[in-house]
């Protein structure tokens, strides 16, 4: 009997834990790094973490533009995160920062790659 | 050119021409289809960085330009079309706001009031926990996300303009845009499409303006041969014209020259006459000056028959030409015929008497020619006149009228005289051509002239101041023919 319920804590604490991982986004120069896919449309909270040198954010639009959802400015090494009800179908998650240095150099984040397209659902 | 060119300039430009549309043509191809490719293979979206700029310069012309600063934003709030529009001072403040709430408040993100400090631009789409009131009348629930950038301004402070960032993004950032590789192979497509287009152009004026160029070339070039052809034509009838005036001087100087001649050579001998006729009627007269008398009459008489025979002999030969039986006679007897009859004149050598040469010739009219060039040789102040046949042709004789024979003997007429005056000498062969200081019909040495023509031979002469020479050459029978005769 202690051995099934050592086993059913594994499994809660398994698939805990693959929730967690599925749900996660690492910002950095320049790329938004985590799963592609997303499970079941529902509501998701999405764990981001600024794993770059600069400032991030991350906002959630929809396929046809409209924006979901957006974390505020994540500074280098800080989480943020980020509660969505998502419908079946397809996301851009992506950094909307602009700089433009003293030289006049434009730094589009989202230009420069920091954009993943997800999809929820069976879709 | 052109050709042409071809184009010389002329050379024709169009291979050149259409060398280089072809390559435009198949860049702007090969970009095309590199477009697509890329566009294809390609994730990269379209930021809104330009955007941004370009609408932070908009408002800060009109921020400039006006004195109130509430005006100013709302001016350009209203040209740009966005949510809101603000100023904010050196220390991050929102002096004036197209949102009434936001003035006075500090920029309250973090990364927007590092840029305003820092005098950066810097814009963001990220999620802002206050609610605002934009423009007085919509109110900007909290939760929601604004893009706001922020501008530093040259005269100080900043611009900062609030986006709806999903009218923003589906506008200007749809998902699958066109990638910016894409848009500038798109871009220089365009660009050898339209250079392409530009050269084809420019190929088609200059093909116009080299063929109209080319054209008036050719028009000028033909106008020119024309011009060329007709100044030689003018050329031709000047000298054809100047040559008839000449002829037709000539004609009047013969014809006045004959006046004279007739004048003097005709009416002396008969004046002569007439005044020897009436001395012979007076009776004072003893009967050896009626006997002189008569005698010379009778000259004047013979020498007005002769001349009147002469004249009248060319006028026939002119009229009618001369025929002459030839016969084949030998040299030695033709030699023996010709300075036989002339007891005046010395016999001069015969220099080849060869028995077996023979001369195809009329001999009476050949004497002819030899007695009026000897009679003219005395006429002409000569003492001694030698006539001599050779095979032989003198040398270079100064002038030489008719056909020399391929086969000749040569007749030759030699005198002592005080040879003949070198500016009437191209003339001596011509019609009622004389010396000045001679007289006469000037017809002797003309008819002499036609004769040997007539007997397809040739008259040539050789003069100098201690004597002239003159030279008949008449064909020569060929020595086959002689032995097929003698056969």
């Amino acid at each position: 009997m202690r051995r099934l319920w050592a086993l059913a804590l594994l499994v809660v604490l398994g698939c805990s834990a693959d929730t967690t991982a599925e749900n996660h986004y690492a910002l950095s120069e320049w790329a938004v790094d985590g799963p592609s896919r997303l499970g079941a449309a529902d509501v998701v909270t999405l764990s981001v973490e600024n794993t770059g040198e600069f400032r991030h954010t991350l906002v959630v639009t929809s396929e046809s533009g409209e924006v979901v959802g957006a974390t505020g400015v994540i500074d280098s090494g800080s989480r943020a995160s980020l509660d969505l009800d998502l419908a079946a179908g397809t996301y851009s998650l992506s950094c909307r920062i602009v700089t433009q240095d003293d030289e006049g150099n434009l730094s589009d984040h989202y230009q420069r790659g920091m954009f993943r397209t997800v999809v929820v659902g069976g879709a | 050119m052109v050709s042409r060119a071809e184009s010389k300039s002329g050379r024709r430009p169009s291979s050149w021409w259409t060398a280089l549309v072809a390559i435009c043509a198949a860049l702007t191809v090969a970009a095309g289809v590199a477009a697509i490719v890329v566009q294809r293979s390609s994730t990269t979206p379209i930021g809104e960085g330009e955007v941004f700029v370009a609408d932070a310069a908009t408002a800060e012309e009109h921020i400039s330009s006006s004195e109130d600063p509430d005006v100013a934003v709302r001016q350009a709030r209203n040209e740009l079309g966005v949510e809101a529009v603000s100023l904010i001072d050196l220390d991050g403040v929102v002096v004036a706001s197209t949102s009434d709430p936001l003035v006075g408040r500090p920029v309250e993100n973090p990364l927007i009031a590092d840029g305003v400090v820092d005098r950066r631009f810097m814009a963001l789409a990220a999620a802002i926990d206050e609610e605002l009131w934009l423009d007085d009348v919509v109110a900007w629930p909290g939760g929601s996300v604004l893009y706001q950038v922020a501008a530093p301004l040259d005269r100080g402070g900043s611009v900062m303009i609030h986006y709806d960032v999903s009218q923003l993004l589906g506008r200007r950032s749809p998902p699958g845009g066109i990638a910016p590789l894409a848009l500038q192979l798109l871009g220089l497509a365009a660009v050898f499409g339209v250079f392409g287009g530009a050269v084809q152009v420019g190929h088609a004026r200059a093909a116009r303006r080299y063929r109209k160029v080319q054209l008036e070339s050719e028009i000028l070039r033909n106008t020119s041969v024309e011009l060329k052809r007709a100044n030689t034509s003018l050329e031709d009838a000047r000298r054809q014209a100047e040559e008839a005036l000449a002829l037709a001087e000539e004609k009047i100087r013969i014809r006045s020259e004959f006046v004279l001649m007739i004048n003097h050579e005709l009416r002396t001998p008969l004046t002569s006459i007439v005044t020897g006729a009436e001395l012979l009627r007076s009776r004072d007269l003893t009967e050896p000056d009626r006997a002189a008398l008569l005698d010379s009459m009778i000259a004047d008489g013979s020498r007005l028959q002769e001349m009147i025979d002469q004249i009248l002999a060319v006028a026939r030969i002119e009229n009618r030409g001369l025929s002459y039986e030839m016969t084949d006679v030998p040299l030695s007897d033709l030699y023996e015929t010709l300075t036989s009859a002339h007891p005046r004149a010395v016999r001069d050598v015969l220099v080849d008497p060869d028995p077996g040469v023979w001369v195809r010739t009329d001999a009476s009219a050949l004497g002819l020619v030899v007695a009026s060039l000897v009679d003219n040789a005395f006429t002409h102040g000569a003492q001694i006149v030698s006539v001599g046949c050779a095979t032989r042709p003198q040398a270079d004789p100064q002038l030489e009228v008719g056909d020399k024979p391929d086969g000749a003997v040569f007749i030759t007429v030699a005198d002592n005289g005080p040879g003949i005056d070198h500016e009437f000498l191209p003339r001596i062969f011509e019609k009622f051509e004389k010396s000045s200081f001679s007289s006469g019909t000037g017809l002797g040495l003309y008819m002499a002239r036609m004769i040997v023509e007539a007997l397809d031979g040739s008259l040539s002469v050789k003069t100098s101041p201690s004597g002239t020479t003159f030279q008949i050459s008449v064909p020569s029978v060929p020595a086959w023919e002689r032995i097929e005769a003698s056969a």
